[in-house]
């Protein structure tokens, strides 16, 4: 079987109030605060400042502050041209948390006032177009709806990326949020195996990679690699 | 009018979700779009709908809006010559 040149190369996970960043825990803090207070929480520890972060929608931030984490230092903006890096992110929700705020602002017919601010993120892949401002992205993007992570989609999707556009870079995975602000955030850096940081742990540009580091799952020792 | 002024404010920060900022970081006259508090035009929009639900004031002509909402002083300005 052919050696992939593609690796995962970072990953980064948000969920239960817990941030692991390449099987190391950054944050784990314990249940209270609902999904926006620690989301803040987060942003103003750990992320330079960002203006339009507090104009986000609960997915938007979600999804930007996992893109940063993963994203942090600038190997990627130094490594590669903005059209080489790609986005493709799924979900199960879309954007209904949102798109149920916003509802609600022109469900009374005499009180009908749509709030703009909400309608510009009744879309989830607005916060693609989020992660691609504030990282300087202009490559290949496109947002799934499927019921669950898709691991195999996922891969195959970003390997005919890399084999049919200029794509060096591919950024993927699953933010997820319902209606209740129940939340699972996962986001995967693949690169070419020559381009990636040296010294890094990467894993398999695999299914089966996905699927593991998702479900943190112990990994096998063969994928150590140091670049 | 401070009254208002006051009000004005507090109302921005919320409907704008302007969470990293305190009524009293706001000036009065400091410019809301551009360079000032640099705002864009769907918070131009947010803040149509405010004075609409919250005072019943209208900006019929569009070109009158650039120099209401130009700051918070010059909104509390119209919804006083016009409530």
């Amino acid at each position: 079987m052919k050696r992939s040149e593609q690796r995962i190369s970072r990953y980064c996970l948000i969920r239960n109030r817990k941030i692991v960043l390449n099987e190391k825990t950054l944050i784990e803090e314990e249940p209270g605060a609902d999904l926006s207070t620690f989301l803040s929480s987060i942003y103003k520890t750990f992320r330079p400042e960002y203006s339009k972060f507090y104009k986000m929608d609960l997915l938007s931030k979600l999804g930007f502050l996992t893109a940063d984490f993963l994203l942090d230092g600038d190997h990627v903006q130094n490594t590669y041209g903005a059209n080489e890096v790609a986005i493709l992110i799924s979900n199960s929700q879309s954007s209904l948390e949102t798109d149920n705020r916003f509802q609600q602002t022109i469900a009374d017919r005499d009180a009908y006032y749509p709030n703009p601010a909400l309608f510009v993120y009744t879309l989830p892949s607005i916060l693609i177009g989020e992660i691609s401002i504030k990282h300087q992205i202009k490559g290949e993007s496109a947002f799934f709806i499927s019921a669950l992570p898709d691991f195999d989609f996922m891969h195959q999707y970003a390997d005919t990326l890399f084999q049919t556009t200029p794509t060096k870079a591919v950024i993927t995975g699953w933010i997820d949020l319902n209606i209740n602000a129940e939340y699972e955030a996962a986001l995967f850096l693949i690169e070419n195996r020559k381009q990636m940081e040296k010294r890094k742990r990467s894993w398999t540009f695999a299914a089966g990679s996905f699927s593991d580091l998702f479900y943190e799952r112990n990994l096998e020792k063969d994928e150590l690699f140091h670049g | 009018m401070d009254e208002l002024i006051a009000k004005l404010k507090a109302q921005i920060i919320e409907e704008l979700s302007l969470e990293d900022l305190s009524p009293e970081e706001l000036e009065d006259d400091e410019p809301l779009f551009g360079e000032g508090l640099g705002l864009d035009s769907i918070d131009a929009l947010s803040l149509v709908v405010v004075l609409d639900r919250d005072y019943g004031i209208q900006i019929e002509d569009p070109e009158q809006g650039k120099d209401i909402l130009f700051s918070v002083k010059t909104i509390a300005e119209y919804i006083t010559k016009n409530k």
